[in-house]
């Protein structure tokens, strides 16, 4: 009887170890299930042509759907009065760009900061704020309608945020860079936090990746 | 030299009833702005704040005889949208610290009375509950994102 008890005894508790040991694996597994994966991107190889837009560069001189052209360009909307984020952001370009000259092989690729903030920066302002960062970068402005007609298409929105009694105000503006094809096909979204390295070898992927589905 | 540029520590000023007379109780470090174009009118600063005292601390407001006005921000991406949040006062509890750093908490200092090129030094008054108030040398320097990972 003793020996029977004792199976039995050890039986009951090896099943609640197994039972305890399934509940804590089950709901270890729920608790992942519900972290959402972090999105760093979206990679659109089918996307359609932009629409032709018009702007104007840093330069005074027009800017449309042919500037993007035969190009891979990089683009960030921001503003010159962000005193944060966009830094930052030009301050990743910086080291894309330095990135991408280095091999000698990524010579088509162009950067642009669009601004959202027509008031503000006017021209001049942006071709102060570009040649700051890197005189081979693009600054583009324009009026409201005009920025829209290429923020629309990309799906960037801005809006104003904050207004003082002095006038100051601060612009709330997508904080993703996006990339374009040669062909003038936004091909991805890139979001933050942005880290050169990671950027740049991203690219090369979808350079690659994109390449091959064109030569096939 | 590099000492003098990275480590500050404040002067306190007198008033401190409410608060250890102890000048450790708060440490300023890596304080600097953020050098801007030349025809943009606000800059970014950016120190590392450390409530060494067993009080928490609330930070009020902060000032500089070199700016107009000067803000406390936090930026934030929301749905891949960045924002910037205005900060009333901001709490230090008690042995923490504060970090005002590239993407997150940073001062917003609005139209300089001169030239802020890289190497310009300048002054901010950070006043603390109690009546303090702390100067702190700060530095312009460029963006630099590496060094700024490192904090």
């Amino acid at each position: 009887m003793t020996i029977k008890n004792t199976a039995v005894t050890m039986t009951i508790i090896l099943s609640l170890i197994t039972l305890g040991l399934g509940i804590g694996i089950y709901t270890s597994r729920q608790k992942e299930a519900q972290i959402p994966p972090k999105v760093q991107g979206m990679l659109w190889p089918a996307s359609k042509k932009l629409l032709p837009f018009s702007m104007v560069d840093h330069r005074g001189e027009s800017f449309n759907l042919q500037k993007l052209e035969g190009q891979w360009s990089f683009m960030f909307f921001g503003y010159t009065n962000c005193p944060d984020i966009c830094p930052i952001t030009m301050t990743v370009f910086k080291q894309i760009y330095s990135k991408l000259q280095e091999g000698q092989q990524h010579t088509d690729v162009q950067m642009i900061f669009v601004s959202v903030d027509p008031e503000r920066d006017t021209t001049e302002r942006l071709q102060d704020y570009i040649s700051y960062f890197n005189k081979e970068f693009v600054g583009l402005g324009g009026s409201i309608e005009q920025i829209q007609s290429l923020s629309g298409q990309l799906g960037i929105t801005f809006f104003h945020e904050q207004a003082t009694v002095t006038g100051d105000y601060l612009v709330a503006h997508n904080s993703s860079i996006i990339l374009i094809d040669p062909h003038g096909h936004m091909v991805a979204l890139l979001s933050t936090p942005h880290q050169a390295e990671d950027i740049f070898t991203r690219f090369e992927k979808i350079r690659t990746f994109l390449n091959k589905q064109t030569n096939s | 030299m590099r000492l003098f540029f990275y480590s500050f520590i404040m002067m306190l000023l007198p008033g401190s009833a409410q608060l250890s007379t102890d000048t450790s109780i708060i440490e300023v470090t890596n304080a600097w702005i953020s050098e801007s174009p030349p025809s943009v009118r606000v800059n970014a600063a950016y120190m590392l704040i450390k409530n060494t005292s067993d009080q928490d601390i609330v930070l009020n407001k902060v000032e500089s005889p070199d700016f107009e006005r000067v803000e406390m921000h936090r930026s934030k991406i929301r749905e891949d949208t960045a924002h910037m949040e205005l900060q009333g006062q901001l709490e230090i509890t008690a042995n923490s610290q504060l970090h005002f750093k590239p993407g997150d908490y940073h001062l917003m200092l609005f139209n300089p009375a001169r030239s802020m090129r890289v190497g310009a030094m300048s002054t901010l008054i950070l006043y603390l509950s109690g009546g303090r108030q702390i100067e702190v040398d700060v530095i312009v320097k460029k963006l630099n994102l590496e060094q700024s990972h490192k904090h």
